[in-house]
């Protein structure tokens, strides 16, 4: 493993429980121990606009956006050797993708490994439409956009790089079939049924020495009612304005078959069937 | 080279920096360190290149080079050698580049400083705005002076995104073109003569999507300085620039001669009124 293989990337389409094991995780580094969710920030987060101008020394804001995706590879090259050995963890929102020139924007040598997170997109869709405020239908439709992309700078200053999402289908896809980083593909409903299995099953694809005691403790320290008692008194930094719930709203599984109608569970099956069959998100002919 | 962006030089010594076009290399030979767009030659050469836009190369931090070849419109030049190339050649010299956008408050001048994206140029035109001269936009050269930290003016233009100009009740298209159909534009605001302004109080910004009222306290103890980036125009560069300890002791010099505050703003909209009141008080307080 090269020297600067250092980063853990923590992937997910958006609204997928990225943030649920990326504390857990932190947890599991430090033992077990409590965690603030107001402390992840940049200790592994999304690559910003002040990583690149800080790291890569540019006023990245005057940059055009071909511009910024052509200095990314060298930007997460950059992020791993900032602080040396030692793996660091980074939250993903991006497809797999690779700059016009051909570059990956994740790159090998720079990678320890990746984990995919991957949960029912008909779950998805409730909880990315709480997410953003918007209806359940623009929320499928944006799931089934190809050209989808958060955090286009088009009239404001956005603290996160632009990072391309596609739709939900070619998002997951995109990271299944490359094969330059070794992935660990996870259901998010396998990690809430048995969430210390699934925390040690991450832990050991990234190389995170740790105990049986040190697992359960970080599973115990990021329970999902404790995440939703630390944003109802203290609130939650990513949770976006004009939300229309908590951030940590439910935290269960199977959510759609109450809140979706049935035309909309089948749009999402019709758009992305195949591969919600393939992961083994059961697609009976009455959509269940 | 026009560079209609700076005041005016109140002196009338020497230049003891030239700007001139010259060849400047694609890459730097062996450099002792490199990134997309910055690379450091042994001799302490920085070369500046925004491929296929511009590049510049800082020799000796009193040498810029502008590239021959280069055929961007002066706003395009003047962008990138206000903000990178300066920071190069401030830190080459040894001369503090605090990273703040600073207006005068009465006969001080307050930065407002802070990480990108933190608003520190919009708080610039906001206070402009409300009859308050800009001393510069993004970084702010510090000199040391008999007990005193002062403030070199730079350019009065403030870079703007179109959601701030419309916060400061200004159209897009009555602001003048930075880089050719980027939608940042750039406020020409009224400025200072040249002569260096006495700095009275650094205002920390930050932004907490939490809450909906903004919030100044002062800050004390290491807290006021930690971290670096958050006070210091691109501190990496200045750290590979032998400026590792000299940043440091300047920036505990700037704590002990100026109160340092942290302005906490929400996210989404508010009334930019309060902000000026907040930050004239930091002012008002140094006295």
């Amino acid at each position: 493993m090269a020297d600067a293989a250092t980063i853990g990337w923590i992937i997910s389409y958006p609204k997928s429980g990225n943030t649920w094991l990326r504390l857990m995780l932190l947890s599991l580094m430090q033992g077990g121990a409590a965690v603030d969710i107001n402390g992840i920030g940049n200790e592994a987060g999304l690559a910003n606009h002040v990583e690149m101008d800080e790291l890569l020394v540019v006023e990245s804001s005057e940059l055009f956006p071909n511009e910024q995706v052509a200095a990314q590879p060298d930007l997460n090259m950059a992020i791993a050797a900032e602080t040396g050995p030692g793996l660091k963890l980074r939250k993903v929102h991006d497809r797999y993708w690779r700059t016009p020139e051909g570059v990956a924007v994740f790159p090998a040598s720079a990678s320890r490994g990746a984990v995919y997170l991957v949960r029912d997109p008909r779950d998805v869709a409730i909880s990315l439409s709480h997410h953003r405020g918007i209806t359940v239908d623009s929320a499928i439709a944006a799931m089934a956009d190809p050209t989808a992309t958060l955090s286009e700078s088009i009239d404001r200053q956005r603290r996160q790089l632009a990072q391309p999402l596609g739709d939900w289908s070619s998002h997951v896809r995109s990271w299944m079939e490359q094969l330059d980083i070794p992935l660990l593909l996870l259901r998010y409903e396998d990690l809430l049924a048995d969430p210390t299995q699934g925390l040690r099953s991450v832990a050991g694809h990234l190389g995170i020495a740790h105990d049986a005691g040190a697992a359960q403790a970080a599973v115990d320290a990021t329970r999902f009612e404790g995440l939703r008692a630390q944003e109802q008194a203290h609130g939650f930094g990513e949770r976006k304005p004009g939300s229309t719930a908590p951030f940590f709203r439910e935290g269960s599984a199977g959510g759609w078959r109450r809140d979706l109608t049935s035309e909309q569970a089948a749009r999402i099956l019709m758009d992305h069937g195949e591969t919600m069959r393939q992961l083994g998100y059961a697609c009976g002919a009455n959509g269940t | 080279m026009p560079l209609p962006s700076l005041p005016a030089p109140t002196g009338h010594g020497e230049p003891d920096l030239t700007l001139s076009r010259g060849p400047v290399p694609h890459r730097l030979q062996a450099p002792v360190w490199s990134s997309h767009f910055v690379e450091i030659g042994a001799d302490g050469a920085v070369l500046v290149r925004v491929p296929d836009v511009v590049g510049f190369l800082v020799r000796d931090g009193c040498k810029v080079i502008l590239d021959e070849d280069c055929d961007a419109e002066t706003s395009v030049i003047e962008t990138f050698l206000f903000s990178t190339v300066a920071g190069a050649v401030l830190h080459r010299r040894g001369i503090f580049p605090l990273h703040a956008s600073c207006v005068m408050v009465g006969d001080v001048a307050v930065a407002l400083a802070g990480v990108s994206g933190r608003g520190k140029s919009t708080l610039a035109g906001i206070m402009s705005m409300h009859g308050h001269d800009v001393v510069s936009d993004d970084i702010c050269p510090v000199a040391f002076q008999n007990g005193r930290a002062m403030i070199a003016p730079g350019p009065c233009r403030i870079r703007l995104w179109p959601d701030s100009a419309t916060l400061l009740g200004l159209s897009h298209e009555a602001l003048d073109v930075g880089r050719p159909n980027h939608p940042k534009r750039v406020l020409s605001a009224r400025g200072t003569d040249g002569a260096p302004k006495p700095l009275g109080a650094v205002v920390r910004v930050a932004i907490d999507r939490r809450i909906e009222t903004p919030i100044l306290h002062r800050l004390s103890g290491p807290s006021a300085i930690t971290p670096m980036e958050e006070l210091v125009y691109r501190a990496r560069l200045g750290r590979r620039l032998d400026r590792r300890v000299g940043l440091f002791q300047d920036l505990v010099r700037l704590a002990a001669l100026v109160p340092i505050y942290q302005l906490i703003r929400p996210e989404g909209s508010f009334d930019p009124a309060l902000l000026v009141d907040l930050v004239r008080s930091t002012a008002n307080s140094a006295h």
